[in-house]
């Protein structure tokens, strides 16, 4: 078998982007887009000050996030371990770059130079449509290793079968070759150093090996995250390697989240209803119009909009491929259930909603590269909230039509139970987040939240409604009011959750490098609050 | 820039900068680090670009702005190093 890897040495790395270049001109690439980048950290004050080059890109994982994610099958990994972007497949929903841990993808719907608006010739001549739109990432080079091994050549050894950024390197600081092959470049450079991957703790098993220290080299010291001042180093320069906003999923994005929750829990009340006599079915349509109008941000949102019926191909992995095969059992069921205004078909149409709702919460969990959404806590989070919007809703029509007067304080007692436990699950989620450490910035966000989403959806609605309950008179203005603030403190959560909380992983260091003599140095992780133990 | 000297300065990251040589004068936005010497600016934009029809007007600073390429000043390996006396001022904050 072959493992085609990375190594990255970081004693020898000296910052000065001739990888960066070279990929560049090899790749053709956008000047909005790095495959390859180094990362530059400088610690302490002069004149004892470090400075540390880091090589970053795709990492090519052996469990790769976005490949699993990735609805459209467009994102695979080779046999040889290199993951790969199919871009004719490829419907751009950028999925792939929020489950990505290490920044790696990228994402331009139109052309940009480098010198201003005008294109060189250079730009025009090479300029690739196809990579409009769509996700693309580091290839490994993959056309120069499939070239070298038809023609007998060693991928690593034959600069005309390795990378463009390995080729180019002027400190002997980049080097790819089989891991598999223990007599290999980078095999025998590993068995000789210290090193380590980036992010292990995600689980994603990079083929991008970071070296920082002679195998013989005294022991550096343990990181432990809990003890070690990561983010407050004193003198720590990172620009750049500190967590940064999410930058494809926008408040489309949290529409779809905002109206498949708040329609599918609508759907589940309207279902429930039909059991009684004269019950409004249009609920149930006005359910399904909300949930199509989510799915159609969505389609709005994506980089390849005609290509959208690719997000059917991939079920066995991809969250949101099984979001749109549910979606697609679900319209045609609960259409018919309210057209033939059966309670008997309700129900079943209701819980393949339910289904529904659960996919988008598992959708949010399998984004790896977002720290603030891949916790387990997010999926409650997230089903809690779509029934009580759903809930609120109900409630808001339920206190205002005749025809659903018996059950009004039925539904006032269930959606503020909904609320009441949805306040739970936020309350879990952010005590996991703060446990667990996440970018601060997350933390910072989620925190401002906090108190208006108490009042908002909690502490308001719940008073209303006891109110209501001791002055019947003006029930119907309260439990209305009531059933606003339950959805809107929905609809703020899941907008803030997903456009403003949502800050990637950003770069971390198991060690930093000898640099000369001496022992390596301790982790470096800015921009994460540190993990609460114990 | 160095991070301390800027201070005593009041510069921060990202200012506005005049740099003033005894000859001439330009301007560009300051860059802070701990690894470079207090009484010292380093400038990347050794050559300015007052031709090329892609790389002019780019907002660098330029040493060339500041003095003249004088071979009686440049270094064996072929101006890797352009050195004059400046002062500087800030003249705008961070964007």
């Amino acid at each position: 078998m072959t493992r085609w890897v990375t190594v990255a040495d970081l004693e020898r790395c000296v910052g000065c982007q001739t990888c960066t270049a070279a990929c560049r001109h090899a790749n053709a690439t956008s000047p909005a887009v790095q495959w390859r980048k180094v990362l530059d950290i400088e610690a302490g004050t002069y004149p004892e000050v470090s400075r540390t080059f880091v090589p970053v890109g795709c990492q090519h994982c052996a469990d790769p996030p976005c490949m699993h994610v990735c609805p459209s099958s467009a994102t695979r990994r080779r046999a040889d371990g290199i993951v790969t972007i199919d871009y004719d497949i490829c419907i751009g929903c950028a999925y792939c770059d929020v489950a990505c841990p290490y920044q790696a993808r990228f994402k331009i719907d139109a052309p940009r130079f480098a010198y201003g608006t005008t294109a060189t010739r250079n730009e025009i001549e090479r300029e690739d449509p196809g990579r409009l739109g769509v996700a693309q990432k580091c290839t490994f080079c993959s056309d120069r290793v499939d070239f070298g091994l038809a023609n007998d050549l060693t991928p690593g050894v034959d600069p005309r079968a390795t990378p463009a950024c390995v080729n180019a390197c002027i400190a002997d600081a980049l080097h790819f070759g089989d891991l598999d092959d223990p007599d290999s470049n980078v095999s025998r450079l590993l068995r000789e150093q210290r090193h380590f991957r980036m992010h292990e703790e995600v689980g994603t098993q990079p083929g991008f090996y970071y070296v920082y220290a002679k195998a013989d080299a005294p022991t550096p010291p343990v990181s432990d995250p809990a003890e070690e001042p990561v983010s407050a180093a004193p003198g720590l320069r990172t620009k750049g390697v500190e967590p940064w906003h999410q930058q494809h999923w926008d408040w489309k994005a949290a529409g779809n989240f905002i109206c498949g929750g708040a329609g599918s829990g609508l759907f589940a009340f309207a279902a429930m209803a039909s059991m009684q006599p004269d019950a409004p079915l249009a609920l149930g349509w006005a359910a399904l119009a909300i949930i199509a109008l989510g799915l159609f941000l969505v389609l709005l949102k994506i980089g390849r909009p005609w290509r959208s019926l690719h997000v059917f191909r991939q079920p066995q992995r991809s969250w949101m491929a099984r979001e749109a095969w549910i979606a697609a059992i679900f319209f045609p069921l609960a259409a018919l259930a309210a057209w033939l205004e059966s309670p008997a078909m309700m129900i079943p149409a209701a819980t393949v909603g339910l289904g529904f709702l659960f996919s988008q919460a598992m959708i949010l969990k399998e984004a790896r590269g977002i720290p603030a959404w891949r916790t387990p806590r997010i999926v409650p989070l997230i089903l809690i909230t779509g029934l009580a919007e759903g809930s609120g809703l109900f409630l808001a029509v339920s206190a205002l039509l005749p025809s659903l007067s018996q059950m009004v304080q039925m539904t006032a007692a269930s959606a503020v139970t909904l609320a009441a436990l949805r306040a739970c699950a936020w309350r879990s989620y952010l005590g996991d987040l703060t446990k667990g450490g996440a970018p601060t910035r997350s933390l910072a966000v989620l925190d401002a939240l906090r108190p208006w989403f108490f009042v908002l959806g909690l502490a308001v609605p719940s008073m209303l409604i006891a109110v209501a309950f001791l002055a019947p008179a003006v029930q119907t203005p309260l439990f209305f009011f009531a059933a606003i603030g339950i959805f809107a403190a929905g609809v703020a959560l899941k907008l803030v959750v997903v456009t403003r909380a949502g800050y990637n992983q950003g770069f971390a260091l198991a060690h930093t490098p000898v640099r000369g003599c001496g022992i390596a140095g301790p982790q470096v992780k800015p921009g994460w609050s540190r993990p609460r133990t114990r | 820039m160095n991070c301390g000297a800027a201070d005593r300065l009041g510069i921060r990251d990202g200012d506005l900068v005049e740099v003033r040589s005894p000859l001439n004068h330009t301007k560009g936005r300051v860059m802070l680090c701990e690894g470079i010497r207090p009484d010292t600016l380093l400038m990347i934009g050794q050559f300015d670009h007052w031709v090329t029809p892609f790389a002019k007007d780019l907002a660098a600073p330029s040493m060339n702005a500041l003095m003249p390429m004088l071979l009686e000043l440049t270094d064996a390996t072929g101006s890797s190093a352009d050195l004059v006396k400046v002062n500087v001022t800030k003249i705008g904050g961070a964007p």
